[in-house]
């Protein structure tokens, strides 16, 4: 098992007075093996990307508890945490969230310069190709195509080595072909390297591509 | 795997770098305005390190002892030995010093000089060696009984080793002419050139006379040059024992022997420190609005650094370091621009300052510079660093690109606190005054609160004024727009305003207040000899002398050294007093050149039934220098005796009238009694062509004459050297004013992008953007403009009327309002040059 949630809750209080609390989760949990992909669906404001920041590491429930990889995340320090998500976590976002300064190849080593990686060029070169791109290391993100930026996103993860991927609507700002072209690389690189993936995603198509589902 | 610390590191410098080098164009504001801000604190950091180092270094030198003691006759010897136990001292020397006019006695020579006598021995100096022009040495020479002239002397004189000249009673042959004294640093050679004169003949001259303006010097090397402070107290106290008045003298230390070109040069560095500041607070103040804008559009970033592995206090290292590397590329461009200025002014600039002045960037400008760029850099990050703090990565996962998060009201604020204190610790330093700097601030306080509560109010007026006038709808866009008093349109308000008060304030100082009262006068109203150091029993010879030669003696008036002992019974403290005689005279009525505008005038002779006291008459600035006032009881001491005066009105003079005034006169019946010289003006008929000063000094040798055209074609020359200066650096600040604004409206324009393409969907040509744009910027800077010109005429007139008492004239306000309409006209072209630009 590489994912175990346990009993969780989360709620938001309006940012005026504090009075009025939203219960945005009640008592979930969830487990995901190793190499599992997932795939979480709902309406909007149901509280996916909340969900997907909690299990990732990123917010901290009210209650409850997170393990990934045997690790309980929120029992760990701040800079531990950071650490552990650097190691074991990707995250993909619908904006891509490329640094605009940097050529995608930067884009890509970006986490293992964090961590001082001194085989960063390496890999970084090794995850852009097994996307496809590359031929586009040394461009900068505004001369990409959106389906280019996203793929480069993915690199971005894949060069981390991770346990386990977090994509929110990574196909939310892709026409249809695109997303498929983009979503046929991800779940081919993750399957090879049995990288677990956590999918939001109001696409039925590409939640059928994960092995299961799950309604909010 | 293991954290490559260091690594790690050097990849957060280099998306540090990456990202600044990426938005250039974004940059580029925040570089030019901080690099402006930098030179100008550099400047003045450089100019005060230069100015330290200068006086630190030559003021033994130019004293050539630690202390020096000086009496107007010779010391007694009970006195003498009074001084040498109070100081440790290790090596003395002795010189007398009279002004006095030589005459060459070549056969053909008819010239005189009036030259500054310097009688020494051959041991002379004590520290430090003049230098001939033959390399002979100076004391071989001083015993051989020859006179050692300057270049000067030499030059206005024609002579050569060997001529022999005449000085009072004595005749001396020329030894050499001085290459280089260590008594000449400083502004070069003052009121006469020199010679020195082997010390025994001084007494041979017959010029040295009790009363007589001859001074004799005793010079003292301390063992601890450090303790000359010490010293000097020593001395002080020695200078007023109980009861023995007779035992007078003045002293002057090493410490204060470049007191007077410390003052000028000072003078000089407050007006550089006022501007220097005036453009680094600005600087610093967009500066510091930029790096939010910047930070602002960073969270982006940041947020993507925490979640892909940076720990939270690398991001923070990371934001720091992009405001440090903006910082340390202005001071850099700033290092470069000074020592290019430095350089060229070092060039051109030599008459301004004196010999042997080096104006350098030294360790310490550099290492303040640096402190003051670091702190910036911190100051302008801080509220970032508070707001990223609380940035969250999840962020990343909402729709919306990430923001930082807002603050609470108090953390909000402290920040701007903090570097307002800071900025005025700085300000203090450079000012070397409390005072100063809180009137600084207080001035630019009143400046932005102007700026908070005119503008917006003054522009949402124009606007309802014009709701309903269709030909002005693109104007009101503009008005509309200025009423919602932004950050940018304040401050290039705040900006503009100060650009316009120096405009104002600045030229009019300079014509109205130094031009005028150094202005050479009527030169048919002006005496051709001014004449000191006449005896009493000469006066009415030298009258009948120059009536025979068609010559006249004016304004004949008795001149006597007194020292001030107290003001109101309280002794006085000021140095000015306590370190040098002050020179009185009195006169029944007032003569051309002066006017009392305070006070009754004084009954011409005093009668001790009326009065008891005498009364007596003190010009207004040194009235107001010494903080006297009317009614002010005033007590001297004259030969010995003390001497009472009450006093009774304060005394305009104008000194370019070049007629004898005082700054202390008393009424008649009072001084007569005492030892005095007197001192007049001589008149020469315009048809004249005797060489009138030759023959004065053929029958009255021991008179000393000077020649007030010579003296004031060089006052002219002073006047003139300020000038270039005053407005180079006006108008440089005026410049940086200017190119504040423009990085501003530059950054703004850029900023302003989405707002100009929400424009042209509602239907706007381009055209017309740029009109609404010209519009804003012109009317924002044609208001702070005119009030900043307005503002600062009115306060040079005050300045002008009531400190300097000068007459006004409008004119440099006409050149200012013309300069700032030039200006205007160049923002309506850049605006309409870059929001024409393609890609915007
Ligand atoms: N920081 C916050 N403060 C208050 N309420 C929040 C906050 N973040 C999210 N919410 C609320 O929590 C609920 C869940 O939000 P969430 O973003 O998880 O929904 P979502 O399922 O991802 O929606 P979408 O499909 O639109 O992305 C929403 O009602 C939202 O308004
Ligand atoms: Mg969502």
């Amino acid at each position: 098992m590489i994912l175990s949630a346990q009993s969780i809750n989360k709620s938001y209080t309006e940012a005026g007075d504090g009075s009025q609390a939203i219960q945005v989760l009640k008592d979930f949990s969830l487990e995901i093996q190793e190499g599992e992909s997932l795939a979480i669906m709902g309406p909007s404001g149901c509280g996916k990307s909340t969900l997907v920041s909690i299990l990732s590491g990123l917010d901290q429930p009210d209650r409850g508890q997170v393990k990934i990889a045997e690790q309980d995340l929120y029992q760990l320090s701040a800079n531990a945490l950071t650490d552990f998500r650097a190691q074991n976590i990707g995250v993909i976002f619908q904006q891509f969230h490329l640094l605009p300064h940097l050529k995608a190849i930067d884009n890509v080593r970006l986490p293992l310069d964090l961590q001082g990686d001194d085989r960063a060029e390496e890999k970084a070169r090794e995850a852009l190709r097994s996307v496809g791109l590359a031929e586009r290391a040394e461009h900068f993100p505004h001369q990409m195509s959106r389906g280019e930026c996203q793929r480069t996103a993915i690199a971005r993860v894949l060069v981390m080595e991770p346990k386990i991927v977090f994509a929110d609507e990574p196909t939310g700002s892709l026409d249809r072909r695109t997303a498929d072209e983009v979503m046929e690389i991800l779940f081919q690189r993750l399957k090879e390297k049995n990288i677990a993936l956590v999918l939001v995603t109001h696409d039925e198509q590409v939640a059928q591509l994960c092995e299961r589902r799950l309604s909010l | 795997m293991k954290r490559g610390a260091s690594r790690t590191t050097w990849a957060l410098v280099k998306l540090a770098l990456a990202d600044i080098l990426h938005s250039r164009r974004e940059i580029l504001a925040g570089w030019a305005v901080l690099s402006l801000g930098l030179t100008a604190l550099l400047v003045s950091f450089g100019f005060r390190e230069s100015i330290q180092d200068y006086i630190d270094q030559n003021a033994r030198r130019a004293l050539t002892a630690d202390v020096r003691v000086t009496r107007t006759t010779a010391f007694p010897p009970e006195l003498l030995e009074a001084v040498e136990n109070t100081l440790d001292w290790q090596e003395s020397r002795r010189e007398i010093e009279f002004l006095a006019n030589i005459r060459p006695l070549a056969p053909e020579a008819e010239n005189s000089l009036l030259v500054s006598v310097h009688a020494v021995e051959a041991n002379f100096p004590a520290l430090g060696q003049i230098e001939l022009e033959s390399s002979k040495d100076f004391s071989q020479l001083i015993e051989e009984g020859t006179v050692l002239v300057s270049p000067e002397v030499r030059d206005l004189l024609n002579l050569t080793p060997g001529d022999r000249l005449a000085l009072g009673q004595i005749e001396l042959s020329v030894g050499d002419s001085i290459r280089s004294d260590p008594a000449l640093v400083g502004f070069g050679t003052g009121f006469a050139p020199r010679i020195y004169i082997p010390f025994d003949r001084a007494l041979e001259s017959g010029l040295i006379q009790f009363g007589s303006q001859s001074q004799f010097h005793h010079y003292y090397t301390l063992k601890n040059p450090a303790l000359v402070g010490a010293s000097v107290e020593g001395l002080t106290d020695l200078q007023r024992p109980e009861g023995a008045t007779a035992l007078s003298f003045s002293i002057r230390s090493a410490d204060r022997a470049l007191a007077n070109i410390e003052r000028g040069l000072g003078f000089f560095q407050s007006l550089l420190a006022l501007l220097s500041l005036t453009v680094a607070a600005f600087a610093f103040m967009i500066g510091f609005y930029l790096v939010q804008i910047f930070s602002q559009s960073r969270a982006q970033h940041w947020a993507v650094y925490l979640i892909f592995g940076a720990r939270r206090a690398q991001v923070q290292w990371l934001g720091w370091l992009q405001s440090a590397l903006l910082l340390l590329f202005s001071w850099l461009s700033a290092l470069v621009i000074v020592f290019l200025l430095f350089a060229w002014l070092r060039e051109a600039g030599g008459a301004l300052f004196p010999l042997d002045f080096q104006l350098y960037l030294g360790p310490q400008s550099l290492i303040s510079s640096a402190l003051v760029s670091l702190i910036a850099a911190s100051l302008f990050y801080l509220p970032t660093a508070l707001r990223l703090a609380r940035l969250q990565a999840k962020s990343l996962l909402e729709q919306d690109s990430p923001e930082l998060p807002e603050l609470k009201p108090w953390s909000k604020i402290w920040p701007y606190l903090l570097s307002s204190l800071c900025f005025f610790i700085l300000t203090t330093h450079l000012f070397h005054n409390l005072w100063l700097a809180l009137a600084f601030a207080g001035i630019l306080i009143l400046n932005a609160l102007v700026a908070l509560s005119l503008v917006p109010r003054f522009f949402s007026w124009l606007s309802q004024r014009t709701i309903s006038k269709p030909r002005w709808a693109l104007s009101r866009l503009a008005f509309l727009s200025l009423s919602r008093a932004r950050f940018v349109t304040t401050l290039c308000f705040m900006a503009l305003l100060k650009a316009g008060f120096i405009l104002g304030f600045i030229p009019h100082l300079y014509e109205n207040a130094i031009v005028k009262e150094l202005a050479t006068p009527d030169p048919s109203q002006l005496p051709n000899y001014f004449v000191i150091n006449i005896a009493e029993n000469d006066t009415e010879t030298l009258k009948d002398f120059l009536a025979s030669h068609t010559a006249e003696l004016r304004y004949l008036s008795p001149f006597i050294l007194a020292r001030l002992v107290s003001i109101n019974n309280e002794p006085s403290d000021l140095d000015l007093f306590r370190r040098f005689p002050t020179r009185v005279s009195y006169r029944g009525e007032l003569i051309d050149s002066e006017k009392v505008i305070r006070g009754p005038e004084l009954p011409p002779v005093h009668d001790p039934k009326t009065h008891p006291i005498p009364l007596i008459s003190v010009e207004t600035q040194y009235a107001r220098r010494s903080g006297m006032k009317i009614g002010d009881l005033l007590e001297f001491e004259v030969a010995g005796f003390p001497v009472q005066g009450l006093i009774a009105n304060l005394r305009q003079v104008s000194w370019n009238s070049f007629q004898p005034n005082f700054f202390i006169q008393f009424q008649k019946g009072v001084l007569e009694d005492f030892p005095k010289t007197y001192i007049g003006v001589v008149y020469e008929s315009p048809s004249s062509e005797v060489n009138l000063a030759y023959l004065i000094h053929q029958n009255f040798p021991n008179l000393s004459l000077i020649n007030v055209s010579q003296t004031i074609s060089r006052l002219a020359e002073v006047t003139r050297s300020l000038g270039p200066p005053l407005r180079t650096l006006s108008l440089s600040t005026v410049g940086s004013a200017f190119v504040l604004v423009l990085a501003l409206i530059f950054h703004n324009l850029l900023q302003r992008r989405s707002e100009r393409a929400l424009f042209s969907q509602l239907g706007a040509n381009s055209h017309k953007i740029t009109h609404v744009y010209q519009w804003e910027y012109l009317s924002l800077g044609g208001l702070a403009g005119a009030l900043g010109i307005f503002s600062g005429t009115l306060t040079s007139f005050w300045v002008g009327h009531r400190l300097l008492e000068a007459q006004f004239s409008w004119i440099p306000s006409a050149w200012g309002a013309g300069v700032t309409l030039i200006l205007l006209v160049f923002v309506w072209l850049v605006v309409a040059a870059s929001t024409t630009q393609k890609g915007n």
